[in-house]
């Protein structure tokens, strides 16, 4: 299963999400890789954990060059073997399966969907494919030639067959039109996704929208330390926007997640384990939304409704 | 084709991938050996029995670089490394990248057609320390590899997975067995001549021996053999691993063992493609690493996990049929 996560803008917690949800898979036993596409800011392995790829590799073997031609392969990193995070993981968990990161390079920068561009990204993928069960792709924000070539090998490659799209927005006014435009809008995802020889009902039917950072006014009214009267305010908003988000086709039924706002993610983009939950840390409502979502990405159920 | 021979001052080294096809069933003989077609006009070399087992041609690259090394020493070589692909019960892919370091009779670079009379052969141009050399390939951990033969392994596995032939749906998805070897020849002294076998923290093993075997093609039928049933080993125990037999969801262990059971389980047949001279070898590392050992135990566990499940499934449906009654 190809799993691709995309977003409008950047800052949506697009990469933060994915990394925690692949870690999560991981764990629930899937043997999983995470390609870091976002050429602008691969700030994966930051997020991993893995120091000597804050920005990206230095090895000039990531996935940038990789698709470039300059390497015959990309490098990879064993996140269970190389992170410090959670700290000293040491060896895979038992019964979880792999953990890989394909890193990008350090100051990649962006690059043109060419043909043999298109061709490697497809050769990847099959390889992958065959030693992994789910695929993370991180894409970069709004529409750029990574998700261009993403849509290409995935309308032209019938072996890449299971592609799910993940829309990541945060919870206002702003990013839910945004996240909208960027799939329903002129030069959106269906409408080129079309162009590059997808079927337009097929596709949407393999997009689903993640809320991040969001704030539930009840929940987190003792968090916040709001009083009575905020409260209200704040639940008069969300409703607003959840009226907003429903005429623009972001409602209920296409939604696979909401992440609640967690202290630990504001101040730091890192994996959350579940020490971090027994050490009151981080919210075990976070550790939730991320393994369900793990967990829904081929439920049967959370891509029937549409 | 491997003209090689291993004799003192020389080491021979190399690079394994193990890996499954991304096809939903074996492949034919027939498709086998157009797969592994990899060098026009040359033959893939297959048998039938006693399984199926199909290798390609070698490609060749040459090279004009620094010798491994442990320690940092620079000491130049020049010549070819080979590449091959096996193809074993039309499912396991192996590619293997290798070449034999061999001193030069002369203190400089020579015309490429002389390097190219000996495929698989690299001549090194100064005073090579095998010692150094084959520690600083296989067996330490930030040893300075030099000859990047792993990349050309793996991008063999690439370019075999995209073939027309297959169909990507394969039933397991199971992650590259990488190895890394170095093989020293030694003179006879009875001694099995295991020197290290060592596991890197991601995973890739690395292996040093000492033979006295001479014909590196025999040694490479060893190695490969012993790097597929390091990996079946390791792909099997943590499919179980992962199935949780005895957690009550019998669902999810199907979903894992199931698939094993039907593609994978058949493929151990330790030896099948080694020559009766080096069973000794094979023998001495399964006796260090346990090979055996631990597969006849997953195995069991296996088997006792089915039968267990098919009695649960007996009595329930007797005690529905009493129910009725
Ligand atoms: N659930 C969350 N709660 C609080 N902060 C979050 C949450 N998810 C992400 N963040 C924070 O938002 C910022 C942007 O996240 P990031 O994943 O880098 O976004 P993107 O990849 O979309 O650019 C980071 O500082 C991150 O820690
Ligand atoms: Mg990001």
């Amino acid at each position: 299963m190809l799993v691709i996560a995309t977003s409008d803008k950047g800052g949506t917690g697009r990469s933060v999400t994915t990394c925690n949800v692949a870690y999560r898979r991981a764990i629930q036993g899937d043997d999983v890789c995470y390609l870091d596409f976002d050429f602008g800011s691969p700030t994966a392995g930051a997020i991993f954990g893995v120091e000597r790829m804050t920005h990206g590799t230095q090895a000039e073997d990531g996935l940038h060059r990789y698709l470039q031609g300059k390497t015959v392969t990309p490098g990879y990193v064993d996140i269970w073997s190389e992170s410090r995070r959670p700290p000293g993981t040491g060896p895979r968990p038992t019964g979880a399966g792999n953990l890989v990161l394909y890193p990008g390079d350090l100051g990649g920068g962006e690059f043109t969907a060419k043909p043999e561009v298109i061709e490697r990204c497809a050769e990847l993928l099959l390889l992958l494919q065959s030693q992994f069960s789910v695929i993370f792709i991180d894409l970069s924000a709004g529409r750029s030639h990574a998700a261009e070539m993403i849509l290409t090998v995935t309308a032209r490659e019938k072996r890449i067959s299971d592609t799910r799209w993940l829309v990541f927005h945060r919870w206002t006014r702003q990013h839910i039109s945004a996240a909208a435009d960027l799939v329903f809008e002129e030069r959106g995802l269906l409408e080129f996704g079309h162009l590059f020889g997808h079927d337009r009902d097929e596709l949407r039917r393999r997009i689903r929208f993640v809320r991040t950072a969001v704030i539930d006014p009840k929940i987190d009214q003792g968090l916040l330390g709001l009083r009575p009267e905020q409260e209200a305010w704040l639940r008069q908003v969300d409703k607003g926007l959840n009226e907003q988000a429903n005429i623009a086709g972001l409602g209920r039924t296409s939604v696979i997640a909401t992440v609640p706002v967690d202290p630990v993610l504001q101040w730091r983009e890192q994996l959350i384990t579940d020490e971090d939950v027994y050490a009151e840390i981080a919210n075990e409502t976070t550790v939730d939304a991320f393994a369900t979502l793990a967990a829904n990405l081929d439920e049967p159920a959370a891509w029937s409704r549409l | 084709m491997s003209s090689a021979t291993a004799s003192e001052g020389t080491l021979s080294i190399g690079e394994i991938r193990t890996g499954l096809l991304g096809h939903s069933s074996q492949l034919s003989m027939a498709e086998t050996v157009r797969l592994l077609d990899l060098v026009p006009g040359e033959q893939v070399r297959h048998a039938a029995y006693p399984r199926a087992y199909a290798v390609s041609p070698q490609r060749l690259a040459g090279i004009d670089c620094f010798m491994p090394s442990r320690s940092g020493r620079h000491v130049r070589g020049v010549g070819t490394f080979a590449t091959r692909a096996t193809l074993t019960g039309g499912l396991i892919v192996q590619t293997c990248s290798h070449t034999t370091l061999v001193p030069s009779s002369r203190q400089y670079r020579r015309e490429w057609s002389h390097y190219l009379a000996t495929p698989g052969v690299v001549e090194y141009l100064g005073r090579l320390r095998l010692d150094d050399a084959a520690e600083g390939f296989a067996q330490a951990e930030n040893g300075h590899l030099n000859i990047e033969m792993g990349r050309t392994a793996e991008s063999t596995v690439f370019n075999l997975q995209r073939s027309r032939l297959l169909d990507g749906k394969q039933p397991l998805h199971a992650p590259l067995g990488r190895w890394r070897w170095a093989l020293q020849p030694v003179r006879d002294n009875g001694d099995p001549g295991l020197y290290r076998f060592t596991v890197l923290p991601e995973g890739t093993r690395l292996i040093r021996l000492a033979v006295v075997w001479p014909d590196v093609s025999d040694l490479l039928d060893l190695v490969e053999d012993l790097a597929l049933h390091d990996w079946l080993l390791d792909f099997v125990s943590r499919q179980i691993e992962r199935a949780r037999p005895g957690s009550g969801d019998l669902d999810r262990t199907l979903q894992h063992i199931g698939p094993v059971i039907d593609h994978l389980l058949h493929h151990w047949m330790p030896k099948a493609r080694v020559q009766p001279g080096l069973y000794g070898l094979w023998d001495a590392f399964d006796r260090f690493q346990g090979l055996t050992r631990q597969w006849d135990l997953t195995i069991n566990r296996i088997r006792d996990h089915v039968a267990l499940n098919s009695l649960r499934l007996v009595l329930r449906t007797e005690s529905e049929w009493s129910g009725l009654g």
